[in-house]
């Protein structure tokens, strides 16, 4: 090793370079982690990512992933199981409403009414059917979808924006 | 101010992602090189610019970018560890003719490939000719030959 030294001077540090390859190594193990978990969903629409809640004594069914991303356009989607005749009024919460941007609603709600805590989304009704809110979360970390329809408390849904 | 985050953590995120892969990841434009190198950049596209494709997002990431480059090679210049940790240090991977085979398989790096580096800067033909083959922070490869026999 000596002999070397003198012959050829490059700097060689062994040791810090076995550290390298052990942290190149559990960086790929992560890596491969990472890559699976996003495989499962935990990145957003998958297994672990995909939910159907429906609220006790509730018609409503809402579907919405669990893991989003940052001002990636996403969908929360409503289905009404049992409706009566004449209008739907879905309520979303103003804290959640904060914290998206809303792209497109299918059906178009007739009119929107404004309350402290919450919208008021009115449509028009009168069967069974899939009501699709597009929108894009516009700050990352942990939110709370909140929703119901009139005169049922609100349902608290737990989402998590990657940034 | 978002511009500016969002720009160093593509460049943070770029740098260990590439610093981890190995240095032999990028270190000649194979085929596959070029489409991993075409496929990153594309992606990395969107999330550097995001929605904002105005002039002045534009300016200030590529700033952001370039100050940050600025300031790892002063970094790199005044720190030898953080040189030693960023760019890594050139190791030998053939001795006297002779492969250095842990080094190498840890590098990636096989026989072939020293092979090809030494025909392609020496015109060497064999192994016995070589008499350091290094692997250099860049992940090339260079080849000191053996003294030629009288």
């Amino acid at each position: 090793m000596a002999a070397r030294k003198q012959e050829i001077d490059i700097g060689e540090d062994l040791t810090q370079q076995r550290k390298v390859w052990v942290i190149e190594r559990v960086s790929w193990t992560l890596g491969a982690i990472v890559i699976l978990g996003a495989l499962l969903g935990f990145a957003g629409h998958g297994k672990f990512s995909d939910r159907e809640v429906t609220a006790p004594e509730s018609s409503l069914v809402v579907s919405y992933q669990r893991f989003e991303r940052y001002h990636a356009q996403t969908l929360l989607s409503l289905r009404l199981a049992d409706v009566e005749e004449g209008e739907t009024r879905v309520r979303i919460g103003q804290e959640f409403l904060g914290n998206i941007e809303v792209m497109r609603i299918e059906p178009e709600p007739e009119r929107v009414e404004l309350d402290t805590d919450f919208m008021t989304y009115v449509f028009n009704a009168n069967t069974p059917g899939l009501i699709l809110f597009h929108y894009k979360p516009v700050n990352p970390g942990p939110m709370q979808i909140e929703i119901g329809l009139a005169d049922e408390p609100l349902q608290r849904l737990p989402q998590f924006v990657y940034p | 101010m978002e511009s500016v985050i969002r720009a160093a953590a593509v460049y943070f995120f770029l740098l260990v992602v590439f610093r981890v892969a190995g240095r032999r990841t990028l270190s000649e434009m194979t085929m596959f090189d070029f489409i991993l190198l075409m496929i990153v950049s594309e992606a990395v596209q969107e999330a550097l610019i995001g929605d904002d494709r105005s002039l002045t997002n534009s300016g200030i990431v590529i700033l952001t970018l370039v100050g940050i480059n600025i300031g790892l090679s002063m970094l790199k210049l005044n720190f030898v560890t953080a040189e030693k940790w960023l760019d890594g240090r050139p190791f030998i991977i053939v001795e006297h003719g002779k492969c250095l085979q842990e080094r190498m398989d840890k590098a990636r790096v096989d026989k072939d490939d020293v092979l090809e580096a030494a025909r392609k800067s020496q015109g060497l033909e064999r192994l016995d000719q070589i008499k350091y083959a290094v692997l250099e922070r860049d992940g090339q490869i260079s080849v000191i030959p053996e003294p030629s026999q009288p």
